[in-house]
């Protein structure tokens, strides 16, 4: 099995060999990052295409100061918010007021990440790119104003409310569970 | 900011997920990357293909560049040929049969001048020879013989020969210059010299015979672009309306606004019948119309000057009570302000008017007044496009024709005056016009008005004396079609 220095080299030589166990490799996972800042699988796929394309045509300029992985998701990131910056202006995120919700006590550990896909690609446009900006990308709602030109707040209360929405999904889901004792998939 | 537990609880289920994308999606990738690196090569492609249209466009510009310079020399060649036929001919004048050989070489211009010119002519000693010069005697001397002599003799011959050589040689640089003759001593040495014909100078003048093709482009566009202006002019001047005629009618109506009627003038009636017909006729509103031409100019671009011939009517009803009777009543007339000289100027009924106005029952009378006006109107032109907005405002000169006084019924007479003395109207009056005019242009010389406007007299319509006064201001709205001369 070719090793990242390995693969990066092949990549920059244009092989296409190396390009395609490059692809092998991250696909999947980036095939999930596309797939929490889109709607649709066909999207997400969209998306993972140029994100690709984009990786292969750059990968020269990877000065490999962070993982490659890394800095895969990270175009990855960037195509997607390229993507949905269209839609984001045609669902203006309105800055409401920051709710701060009690802290629940609560396990996912019972359901599949792509039950929390489904919710997180339920949630409204704004909401649903901020939420994977800062709860799993980790950038700070600062960070998130700047990359999509919007303001902390609005950053912070898109947050807030992305929070809400499935929390209170979850609950929904855990009730159902409760109740049944299966899963749903 | 502090991470809570529900944001990592999210993040660690998404923590190595992977999803299966379908078998197309490395395909679509690779095709992009196809079309990537083909767009690439085409920019590539791009570069070659213009670093070759450079190299070909420098190319011909040398090759063009070469050929003129080729072309520029051998004209030079064949101008110093001519030259060189020349003066041999002279030269054979001078001492004909002495040298066959230079002879049968000037019948040939151009083999004298490729010889002189080119390398072979150096080297071959016969033929420089061939080349005469004439000496200071008159003689025609070879030039192998001027190398024989010594230095001395040389400076001396040939600064001697100099003056005897035609302008046109001189000119052209022939002779050889003094110290090249001092430096032959040998042969050696002889071709080592310069050619007999100075270096060429380039010029850069054209021929007669092939005038420069970018001087005739020039002019041809010169030309092409002064006949566009020339017809772009026309069809301005055929837009442009600078002279039009005009011809319309007109209809509204006028009230009679400051009216009033002195007390001396309506005595008359007063006095008798308590008759206020003199008021009721100066301040009696009626419908007004007119007809007319008229002709207009353009003074700018946006004023304008109109003038013409109106013929105006003002037809006004009034009630009367009165009518007023002839010497023994053996015409009976409708009472009007035009009676009002008369029943002052009649003999008869100085002492009793009465006698002359016959009380009656009320009955309508129509007043129906008639003017021949000037108009002189300033026009500016707010909109002048196809449809046009345009503000007048001007004076009109009113001339009185005649008012017609007509009773209703058949039984008073109608009664008609006419300007002069006799009329209780102003023979000549002004009026303040102002209007506005909506036109339409239609064709390319005819255009349609709407002219809605006012007028107003400056004075009274009646004398002074008359002691009535009425200046009707009459409102109408003209339809006039406009026909442009030009």
């Amino acid at each position: 099995m070719l090793n990242e220095k390995e693969l990066i080299e092949g990549c920059c030589n244009g092989d296409r060999a190396f390009q395609k166990a490059l692809y092998d490799r991250y696909c999947r996972r980036m095939l999930v990052v596309c797939l929490r800042y889109s709607k649709t699988t066909a999207e997400a796929e969209d998306i993972v295409q140029e994100g690709f394309v984009k990786v292969f045509q750059g990968i020269k300029d990877f000065r490999q100061e962070s993982k490659l992985e890394t800095w895969i998701t990270r175009i990855m990131v960037n195509t997607a918010l390229n993507a949905q910056r269209k839609k984001m202006y045609l669902y203006p995120m309105v800055d409401v007021t920051e709710i701060t919700l009690p802290e629940q006590e609560m396990s996912l550990s019972g359901i599949h990440f792509t039950q929390l896909l489904e919710l997180i690609q339920s949630l409204p446009q704004g909401c649903q790119i901020v939420f994977n900006l800062f709860a799993i990308e980790g950038y700070s709602h600062k960070e998130i104003a700047e990359l999509l030109g919007i303001s902390e707040g609005t950053s912070k209360s898109q947050f807030a409310r992305a929070k809400s929405l499935l929390q209170s999904k979850l609950l929904t889901e855990s009730t159902y569970y409760d109740r049944y004792g299966e899963a749903k998939i | 900011m502090e991470r809570r537990k529900f944001e990592d609880l999210f993040k660690d289920a998404f923590e190595g997920a992977e999803v299966s994308p379908t078998d197309s999606l490395w395909t679509n990738i690779e095709l992009d990357l196809e079309k990537a690196d083909g767009s690439k090569v085409r920019r590539r492609l791009l570069f070659y293909k213009l670093l070759a249209a450079a190299s070909v466009t420098f190319a011909m510009c040398l090759a063009g560049l070469t050929y003129y310079v080729s072309q520029k020399s051998d004209q030079g060649s064949a101008s110093i040929a001519a030259n060189s036929t020349l003066s041999s001919g002279t030269l054979e004048e001078t001492k004909s049969g002495s040298k066959e050989s230079s002879t049968g070489e000037a019948d040939n211009p151009s083999a004298v001048a490729e010889e002189k010119v080119g390398t072979e002519a150096v080297q071959d000693s016969k033929n420089i020879n061939a080349v005469a010069v004439p000496s200071r005697r008159g003689d025609v001397v070879s030039h192998s013989e001027i190398i024989g002599k010594s230095s001395d003799t040389k400076n001396e011959d040939v600064a001697e020969t100099q003056p005897l050589l035609p302008a046109s040689v001189q000119q052209q640089g022939l002779l050889l210059p003094a110290p090249a003759f001092n430096g032959i001593a040998n042969n050696e040495e002889e071709r080592a010299l310069p050619l007999l014909y100075s270096p060429r100078k380039p010029g850069l003048t054209f021929t007669k015979e092939e005038p420069d093709p970018g001087v005739i482009l020039l002019a041809k566009l010169a030309e092409e672009e002064r006949r566009y202006a020339e017809e772009e002019n026309r069809e301005k001047e055929k837009k442009t309306e600078k002279l039009w005629t005009s011809v319309g009618f007109a209809a509204g109506g006028f009230s009679s606004v400051n009216s009033s009627v002195s007390p001396t003038a309506s005595n008359q009636f007063l006095a008798s019948s308590n008759s206020t017909v003199a008021d009721k006729q100066a301040s009696a509103s009626g419908i007004a119309y007119s007809y007319g031409i008229n002709i207009g100019t353009r003074l700018s671009k946006r004023w304008v000057l109109q003038g013409g011939v109106n013929y105006l009517i003002q037809s006004s009803d009034y009630t009367a009570n009165n009518v007023v009777g002839g010497s023994n009543f053996q015409s009976l007339k409708a009472e009007s302000i035009n009676s009002l000289d008369n029943l002052s100027q009649t003999p008869q009924i100085t002492g009793s008017n009465a006698s002359l106005l016959a009380p009656t029952f009320p009955y309508s009378v129509n007043n129906n007044v008639k003017f021949f006006s000037v108009p002189v109107q300033a026009g500016y032109l707010v909109v002048n496009k196809k449809f046009g907005v345009q503000l007048n405002a001007g004076v009109s000169t009113d001339l009185f024709l005649q008012n017609t006084i007509t009773p209703e019924g058949g039984s008073l007479d109608k009664t008609t005056q006419g300007r002069g003395d006799d009329s209780p109207y102003r023979s000549v009056n002004f009026s303040g016009l102002m209007g506005t005019e909506f036109t339409y242009r239609f064709g390319q010389r005819y255009r349609v008005a709407l002219n809605p406007g006012f007028r107003y007299p400056f004075n009274s319509v009646y004398k002074t004396d008359v002691g009535v006064e009425s200046t009707p201001l009459t409102f109408d709205i003209g339809l006039r079609f406009r026909y442009i001369f030009q």
